[in-house]
C-alpha cells in the first residue's frame, strides 16, 4: 500500500481520530500517543505553569475532556525525570467489593511505598489512579492514607488523581476525603476544603484551568476550554484545533511527509469555521446546588472538549454537511470580525428569545402577560383602585418570558427568565418608565426565587446598577442577585455585539442559523454577566447533565 | 373582668384540635411540587429573612386548604360549624403552617449545612418530611374514622400501628409542628412556668390556705392535692380557660403532652405541672435572654420568634430563632432517645451574654470552653431545669463528670451556631486545641466573644 494518494492519507487519519474518540483504555491511549506529546497545546499549558512538580496533582474535567490522555502525557513527561509511573484504573478497583478493594489500594501501598523501596535514593514513584472518585466511595480511608504518604515520602512520591466533574462521588471527594487527609493543610494551605472547592468551584467562571496550591496541583480541564469559549477568543481557538490536528497527524503516521499537508490545507481553511462550530456546543450544569459548569460530551451533542473536537475533526472529512457549515461559518467569522457596531438592550433580549427554541427545552412567551405565569389576580388585594382598572389590569402588565424546562434527578420542572431592562435615553438617563416597570415586578411578585420566577434586567453598563436599586426598592434590595439579576451589557466585545445585531436580523446564512442561535446559548450566555461577573443568565438557561 | 377576656375562654374544639392542625401541614407538605418550593424558599429564609407569604404557592395553598379540611372533618364535626370557623381561623392557620414548615426544613438545611448536629441531636427522620405525610394522614384518618374518638386514644392507637420505635424518631418532628400550629395555647404554657420559674408569692397560697383551713374541725390536710389543684388553676389562668376545661388544654398540646416515651402516665398533669421540660426550657431560654437584651416586657410570642425578619441582619437572626426554638427539642429528643443530657445552642447564647453581663464586659473577651460549661450548669441550676433533667437522665449530675460528659455535645452545639453563620461567637486557641470543631475539626479550647457582632443579631430575633 506503499505510495497512496492523497485521499488514502486522509482515510488514515480520519480512522486514526475515529478511533481516538472511543473508548480507549490507558494502555491503548498509550501506544496510539507516543510522539509530538509536547506540542499538544492543552498539555503545554500545563507544563508551563509547574502544576507537573507539585506531589499530589488532582486532574478534573467533564466527560470527553482528555483526562486519561493527560495522564499518558504526564507519564511521559515523569518517565524523563526518571520517576516510575503506575497507572491505576480506579473503575476497576470500585467494581470490587469494599473489603477487596481496601485490600487492593492496601496492596498498592505496600507494592511501591514500602520504607526499603524509599531507602533507595534513585527510588522515585508517581501512581496514578483514574476515576479515584468511584474509589473514595468505598475506600475514602485507605485513599486518605495514600495521600497521607505524599507528604511523608515528599520528593520521592507522587499522587496524580483524576476524576470526572459530572461525577456526584467527585464532591465528596474534594469536600471530605482531600481536605480531611492527614497533612492536608501543607499540601492545600490553611483551609483546605476551601481552597479546593473555592478553585473547583471557580474555575470555569474564571477560565482558570490550573490552581496551584502548597503542594498540590488542581488542574480542571474544562477551564482550560472556558477560556476558549467566547467568540473574541476565536482565532485562538482556531490555533489549537490546527495544534491538535498537527498532535494527531504526528501520530497516525509513521512519519510526517508532505503528503499530510492536505490535511492541514483543508482545517486551517476552515479553521475559524471549526471553531465557530465548536462555540455552538452547551456546556452543562453538573450540581444545581452549586452552580458548577462543565464541558461534557454526550452523545450526538457537539462539546467544546478534546473528544468533542476530535470529533469535529473526523466528521470534517466525513460529513459533507458539516464541511459544508465549516465554509459558511469561516465566511460568516471572516465578515464579522471587521464589523463595528454598537447594539441596545432590546436587541440582546430579541436575540435571546430567538436562540431559545433552538436549545429542545426552552420557550420563548414574547411579549405575555404575567398572568400566563402567575395568578396577578390572586396576588392583587381587591381595592376600589383595581375595581376601576377593569379587566385589563388584573392580568397584569406584559414582557418576553423564557420558560425553561429543567429535567434534574428524574423530576420535571419548569423555570421563568422574566425579561426587562433599564433603557438609557439618547441623553445617557435612565428612562423612568423602565425604573417604573421593574418596580411593578417586584411589587406583583414577579420575580421569586423558590417559585423558579427570575427577573433579568438588562444594563447597558454596570455603573447604571443603581438605577435598579432606585427601581427595586429598599425592602427588597436583597433580592439583587437571586431573583433579580442584573446583566451588563458593557462586557461584551465588538465582534459579540456584531454577531448579536446580526443573529437577531436573521442575515446569516440558513445553513449555520441553526448553529449560531446554539453559540448564543453555549457562548454567548457565558458573557453574558452581572455586576459582579458572574455569569447568572448562563446558570438558568444551561442544561442539567442527563 | 372585660368582655373580651371573656370570650377568649372556653373549649374551643376546633381552633385547638390538633388534628386540624395536622391537616393543614399534611396538605401543605402532600405535593412534591410544592415541597420543591418551600425547601428552596426555606434557603431563601435563613439566608434573607424572607418567608415566603407573598408568594403565589403560598396564596393558592391558603385558598384551597380550607376545602380540604372541611371535607376531611365533615364526619366528625358539624359542618355548618366547621365552615364557619375555619372561614375565621384558615388563614391565620395556613400562615402558621407554612411557617412551621419553612422554619423546619430550614432548621434541617442549617443542620446539613454545619455538617453536625443532624445525626447527633434528631432522628434521621427530622430530615425526611416526606415521610411525615404519611404518618400525618394515618392521624388524621385515625381520628376522622369515627366521631368520638378521644384524641389520647387516636394517638395510641397510631403508636400500637407503627410500634413505640416510632415515638422518639417522629417526637421532633410532631413537637416541632404542634408547637407553632398552637402557639397561642402555648404562650399561655410559657407564662405558666414563667410563674412557675419566679417562684412567686403566687405558689406560696396552697401553704398559707392549708393552714387557714386547719382551723376548721374535721379538715383533713392535703397541702400535695392543694398545690396540684392550685397550679392547675393557674395553668388554667395562664392558657385563658376555664378551670373545668383543663382537659381541653390537653388535646390542643397533644403531641408535646402524650408524644413521651419516658413519661409513665403522660395523660397525668402532675409531672407536666411539676417536671415539664421542653416547654420550660423554651420558657426559660426566651425570658433570660429576653432579661440580658434589656426588654422591658417579656415576649413569649412562638409567632414571632418565627416571623420574617428584615434588615441586615435578617438572615443571621432568621437561623438563631430556628435554632433558639429547636433547642429546647434536642433536649428533650436526647432526653427520650438516649437518657442523656446535651448542652444546646441556646444554652451557650445564654451563657456567653450571662458571662458578659456578670463580668461587667460590654465589648470583646476570650472565654475558656470549661468557664462556659461550668456557666451553663450553674444556669441550669438556678433555672431549676438541672433539678428536671435529674428526673429523666442516667447522667451523673457531678458537676465533675456532667463536665466532662457535657464538654464533648457543646462542640456540636457550637458548630451548628458557628457554621450557620450566627457571627460574634469565634473559635480560639489559648493553651491548646482540646476540642475540634466540625466538620473540618479545627482545634480550639476556647471562644472569642464579640458582643457588639451577636447583640444585633440576637435583638433581631424579636424585630
Amino acid at each position: 500500500m506503499r505510495g497512496m494518494s492523497a485521499p488514502s492519507n486522509i482515510a488514515v487519519f480520519r480512522r486514526f481520530v475515529e478511533e481516538t474518540t472511543g473508548r480507549l483504555s490507558f494502555g491503548q491511549i498509550e501506544r496510539r500517543f507516543e510522539k509530538a506529546l509536547d506540542e499538544n497545546p492543552v498539555f503545554a499549558e500545563i507544563n508551563k505553569s509547574g502544576a507537573l512538580n507539585k506531589n499530589i496533582i488532582v486532574i478534573l474535567g467533564g466527560r470527553g475532556c482528555g483526562k486519561t490522555l493527560l495522564l499518558r502525557y504526564i507519564k511521559y513527561k515523569l518517565i524523563n525525570e526518571n520517576w516510575q509511573f503506575e497507572y491505576v484504573n480506579g473503575a476497576d478497583v470500585a467494581k470490587l467489593r469494599p473489603d477487596e478493594a481496601k485490600k487492593r489500594l492496601e496492596g498498592i501501598m505496600s507494592k511501591y511505598l514500602s520504607e526499603d523501596l524509599m531507602k533507595d535514593p534513585n527510588y522515585r514513584i508517581a501512581i496514578a489512579i483514574d476515576d479515584v472518585a468511584e474509589v473514595n466511595e468505598i475506600a475514602s480511608e485507605q485513599l486518605k492514607n495514600i495521600i497521607a504518604h505524599v507528604k511523608i515520602y515528599e520528593g520521592k512520591f507522587k499522587l496524580i488523581l483524576a476524576a470526572q466533574s459530572e461525577s456526584q462521588r467527585t464532591m465528596p471527594l474534594l469536600s471530605n476525603t482531600l481536605p480531611l487527609s492527614p497533612f492536608a493543610e501543607t499540601l492545600f494551605g490553611e483551609k483546605p476544603e476551601q481552597a479546593i472547592l473555592d478553585s473547583f468551584k471557580s474555575s470555569y467562571i474564571k477560565r482558570k484551568s490550573i490552581s496551584l496550591f502548597r503542594g498540590a496541583a488542581l488542574i480542571n480541564l474544562d477551564a482550560y476550554w472556558s477560556s476558549l469559549r467566547s467568540l473574541s477568543k476565536i482565532e485562538d481557538l482556531a490555533e489549537v484545533i490546527v495544534k491538535i490536528v498537527n498532535f494527531y497527524i504526528k501520530n497516525a503516521f509513521t512519519d510526517y511527509n508532505d503528503g499530510k499537508a492536505e490535511i492541514i490545507d483543508k482545517i486551517n481553511k476552515v479553521k475559524h469555521g471549526l471553531a465557530f462550530l465548536a462555540l455552538s456546543s452547551l456546556p452543562k450544569i453538573s450540581s444545581q446546588a452549586d452552580n458548577i459548569i462543565i464541558e461534557y460530551k454526550g452523545g450526538e451533542d457537539r462539546a467544546l472538549n478534546g473528544l468533542g473536537i476530535a470529533e469535529l475533526i473526523s466528521k470534517l472529512f466525513a460529513d459533507s454537511e458539516l464541511e459544508l457549515q465549516a465554509e459558511e461559518a469561516e465566511e460568516f467569522y471572516r465578515f464579522l470580525k471587521d464589523v463595528k457596531t454598537d447594539i441596545n438592550v432590546n436587541e440582546v433580549e430579541e436575540v435571546l428569545l430567538k436562540a431559545c427554541p433552538e436549545s429542545g427545552y426552552m420557550t420563548p412567551l414574547k411579549d405575555s402577560p404575567i398572568s400566563s405565569i402567575i395568578p396577578v389576580q390572586i396576588l392583587q388585594q381587591p381595592s376600589q383602585q383595581q375595581a376601576k382598572a377593569g379587566a385589563g389590569r388584573k392580568r397584569g402588565p406584559k414582557a418576553n418570558i423564557i420558560e425553561v424546562r429543567i429535567r434534574s434527578g428524574g423530576l420535571e420542572s419548569l423555570r421563568y427568565i422574566i425579561m426587562s431592562s433599564l433603557r438609557t435615553d439618547p441623553r445617557g438617563y435612565v428612562a423612568s418608565e423602565s425604573v417604573k416597570r421593574i418596580g411593578e415586578f417586584v411589587k406583583l411578585g414577579v420575580p421569586a426565587e423558590s417559585e423558579q420566577r427570575f427577573l433579568i434586567v438588562f444594563i447597558p453598563t454596570c455603573e447604571e446598577i443603581k438605577n435598579l436599586y432606585k427601581a427595586v426598592g429598599y425592602d427588597h434590595r436583597k433580592r439583587i442577585g437571586r431573583d433579580i439579576l442584573p446583566i451588563c451589557l458593557d462586557g461584551l466585545s465588538d465582534i459579540e455585539k456584531a454577531f448579536i445585531r446580526f443573529v437577531k436580523s436573521e442575515t446569516i446564512h440558513p445553513t449555520i442559523l441553526r448553529s449560531a442561535y446554539k453559540l448564543v446559548i453555549g457562548t454567548l450566555l457565558l458573557n453574558l454577566r452581572d455586576n459582579f461577573g458572574m455569569p447568572s443568565l448562563a446558570y438558568l438557561m444551561l442544561p442539567y447533565v442527563a | 373582668m372585660s368582655g373580651e377576656v371573656k370570650s377568649r375562654r372556653g373549649a374551643e374544639y376546633i381552633i385547638t384540635d390538633p388534628f386540624i392542625d395536622a391537616a393543614f401541614v399534611k396538605y401543605l407538605i402532600s405535593s412534591q411540587d410544592r415541597l420543591e418550593v418551600l425547601k428552596r424558599q426555606a434557603r431563601v429564609y435563613s439566608e434573607t429573612g424572607d418567608i415566603g407569604e407573598g408568594l403565589t404557592t403560598f396564596h393558592i395553598y391558603k385558598n384551597e386548604v380550607k376545602s380540604y379540611i372541611i371535607n376531611k372533618f365533615k364526619s366528625i364535626y358539624n359542618e355548618r360549624m366547621l365552615e364557619k370557623e375555619i372561614s375565621k381561623i384558615g388563614d391565620e392557620k395556613a400562615k402558621r403552617a407554612w411557617r412551621v414548615v419553612i422554619t423546619l426544613l430550614a432548621s434541617q438545611q442549617l443542620m446539613s449545612r454545619a455538617g453536625a448536629g443532624a445525626g447527633e441531636f434528631l432522628p434521621k427522620e427530622y430530615g425526611r418530611l416526606e415521610n411525615l405525610a404519611s404518618i400525618l394522614d394515618t392521624l388524621i384518618e385515625e381520628k376522622t374514622r369515627q366521631r368520638g374518638v378521644g384524641a389520647p386514644n387516636v394517638v395510641k392507637n397510631v403508636i400500637k400501628k407503627y410500634g413505640r420505635e416510632l415515638v422518639p424518631e417522629l417526637a421532633p418532628l410532631l413537637w416541632w409542628i404542634n408547637l407553632v400550629m398552637e402557639s397561642e395555647v402555648f404562650e399561655g404554657i410559657l407564662k405558666y412556668h414563667f410563674l412557675v420559674l419566679k417562684k412567686s408569692q403566687a405558689l406560696e397560697f396552697a401553704k398559707i390556705a392549708e393552714v387557714e383551713l386547719s382551723e376548721i374541725e374535721g379538715h383533713k390536710a392535703d397541702l400535695e392535692y392543694m398545690e396540684q389543684e392550685m397550679l392547675k388553676g393557674l395553668l388554667s389562668r395562664c392558657a385563658e380557660l376555664r378551670g373545668q376545661y383543663i382537659n381541653k388544654l390537653q388535646t390542643a398540646i397533644l403531641f408535646i403532652k402524650l408524644w413521651r416515651r419516658r413519661i409513665k402516665n403522660p395523660e397525668g398533669w402532675e409531672w407536666f405541672l411539676k417536671n415539664e421540660i421542653l416547654t420550660y426550657a423554651l420558657s426559660v431560654y426566651l425570658t433570660e435572654l429576653q432579661s440580658y437584651l434589656g426588654f422591658e416586657k417579656r415576649k413569649l410570642n412562638i409567632s414571632t420568634l418565627l416571623s420574617p425578619k428584615s434588615g441586615i441582619y435578617a438572615g443571621p437572626s432568621s437561623a438563631l430563632s430556628s435554632l433558639i426554638l429547636l433547642s429546647p427539642i434536642f433536649m428533650q429528643y436526647v432526653i427520650e432517645a438516649s437518657n442523656k443530657v446535651i448542652i444546646t445552642p441556646a444554652d451557650i447564647i445564654v451563657a456567653v451574654l450571662r458571662i458578659a453581663k456578670s463580668s461587667m464586659k460590654a465589648e470583646d473577651y476570650v472565654i475558656g470552653v470549661r468557664n462556659i460549661v461550668e456557666e451553663i450548669l450553674k444556669f441550669w441550676h438556678e433555672s431549676n431545669i438541672l433539678q428536671r433533667l435529674k428526673l429523666y437522665t442516667q447522667s451523673e449530675m457531678d458537676p465533675k463528670a456532667i463536665i466532662s460528659e457535657l464538654e464533648n455535645r457543646f462542640v456540636t452545639s457550637l458548630a451548628l451556631i458557628i457554621n450557620t453563620g450566627i457571627r460574634g461567637i469565634i473559635i480560639t486557641t489559648r493553651e491548646r486545641p482540646e476540642f475540634h470543631l466540625p466538620p473540618r475539626m479545627d482545634g480550639f479550647d476556647s471562644l472569642y466573644i464579640r458582643t457588639e457582632q451577636l447583640l444585633p443579631i440576637l435583638n433581631g430575633v424579636w424585630v
